[in-house]
């Protein structure tokens, strides 16, 4: 019985730190290692997932566990940076780990023609409110 | 004089609470609530449309149902005896209050029994529930029109 209480405990503890680091997806023209280095320079981002696709730039980010409070401002500032760096593109940001999953499952799943469609609902499903 | 006298030999006679020991109990019940609560959540999110944001209504719905469940058959009231605090204050503490008055008072028949006693205990739940969230909004409003803090 103890064993197996201290192997949950392992397992719990050892799934915490899974995964992390930074990655792009780019289908456009458009340069991306400034994307890059915004997510990379933000310290409270451990894993970032970017999809670049016609005029829509969207990005999923987890924030470390500590600076969950304020997920919401990281996000936004990476935000109001990443406008400025690309400002032809439509961005979207978010510390929502729905987003993050989504993206994810977009880029190793999906084709690229069916892109547009999921990224038009990812958009539209982080906008609700209630 | 003499009441001082009765409240002073009570608390000398009546044996200890075990405050840590239910502390404890109740940390590790109320815990393991919000565990069940926040897998659901999980799940809401990854198989349906919500975001992290979204997913708290059908969680919380969805707890409040299995708590009914588990009143229903007379689980819920075990897991209580046991976790004390821990089982009333998360959401499910409140399905339960709903149920176990509703069957309590079934024998009165189901509109002055059930009807009218159902929210006995959980009335007073709700009506500071919604008391306190209009306070709370109000001092925010306040607070965003004079730019203190943002939406």
């Amino acid at each position: 019985m103890k064993r197996i209480g201290l192997l949950f405990t392992l397992l719990i503890l050892l799934t915490g730190c899974s995964e992390k680091g930074t990655k792009i997806e780019n289908t456009t023209a458009y340069n991306e290692d400034k994307l890059e280095e915004v997510l990379d320079q933000n310290g409270h981002v451990k894993l970032a997932i970017a999809l670049l696709h016609e005029k829509d730039l969207i990005t999923g980010i987890r924030v470390n566990t500590f600076s969950r409070f304020q997920k919401k401002k990281i996000a936004s500032e990476i935000k109001k940076k990443l406008e400025k760096a690309y400002p032809d593109l439509t961005v979207t940001v978010s510390a929502d780990s729905k987003v993050l999953l989504e993206t994810k499952k977009l880029i190793d799943k999906e084709k690229q023609d069916e892109y547009q469609k999921k990224i038009d609902k990812i958009k539209s499903i982080e906008k609700e409110q209630t | 004089m003499e009441q001082e006298k009765y409240a002073h030999l009570e608390k000398e006679l009546s044996p200890k609470p075990p405050i840590l020991k239910n502390v404890i109990k109740a940390f590790l019940v109320g815990g393991l609530i919000c565990l069940i609560g926040q897998f659901i959540a999980l799940f809401y999110i990854t198989f349906f449309d919500f975001t992290e944001r979204t997913a708290s209504n059908p969680t919380v719905a969805t707890m409040i149902f299995l708590s009914m469940l588990l009143t229903g058959f007379g689980l819920y009231k075990k897991i209580a005896q046991f976790g004390g605090a821990g089982a009333a204050v998360p959401i499910t503490g409140f399905g339960n209050a709903v149920v176990s008055s509703a069957i309590e008072h079934k024998s009165e028949g189901y509109v002055l029994g059930v009807g009218g006693n159902m929210f006995k205990l959980a009335g007073s739940v709700i009506l500071f529930g919604v008391f306190s969230a209009f306070v709370v909004a109000l001092i925010k409003t306040i607070l965003v029109k004079f730019g203190v803090v943002s939406w």
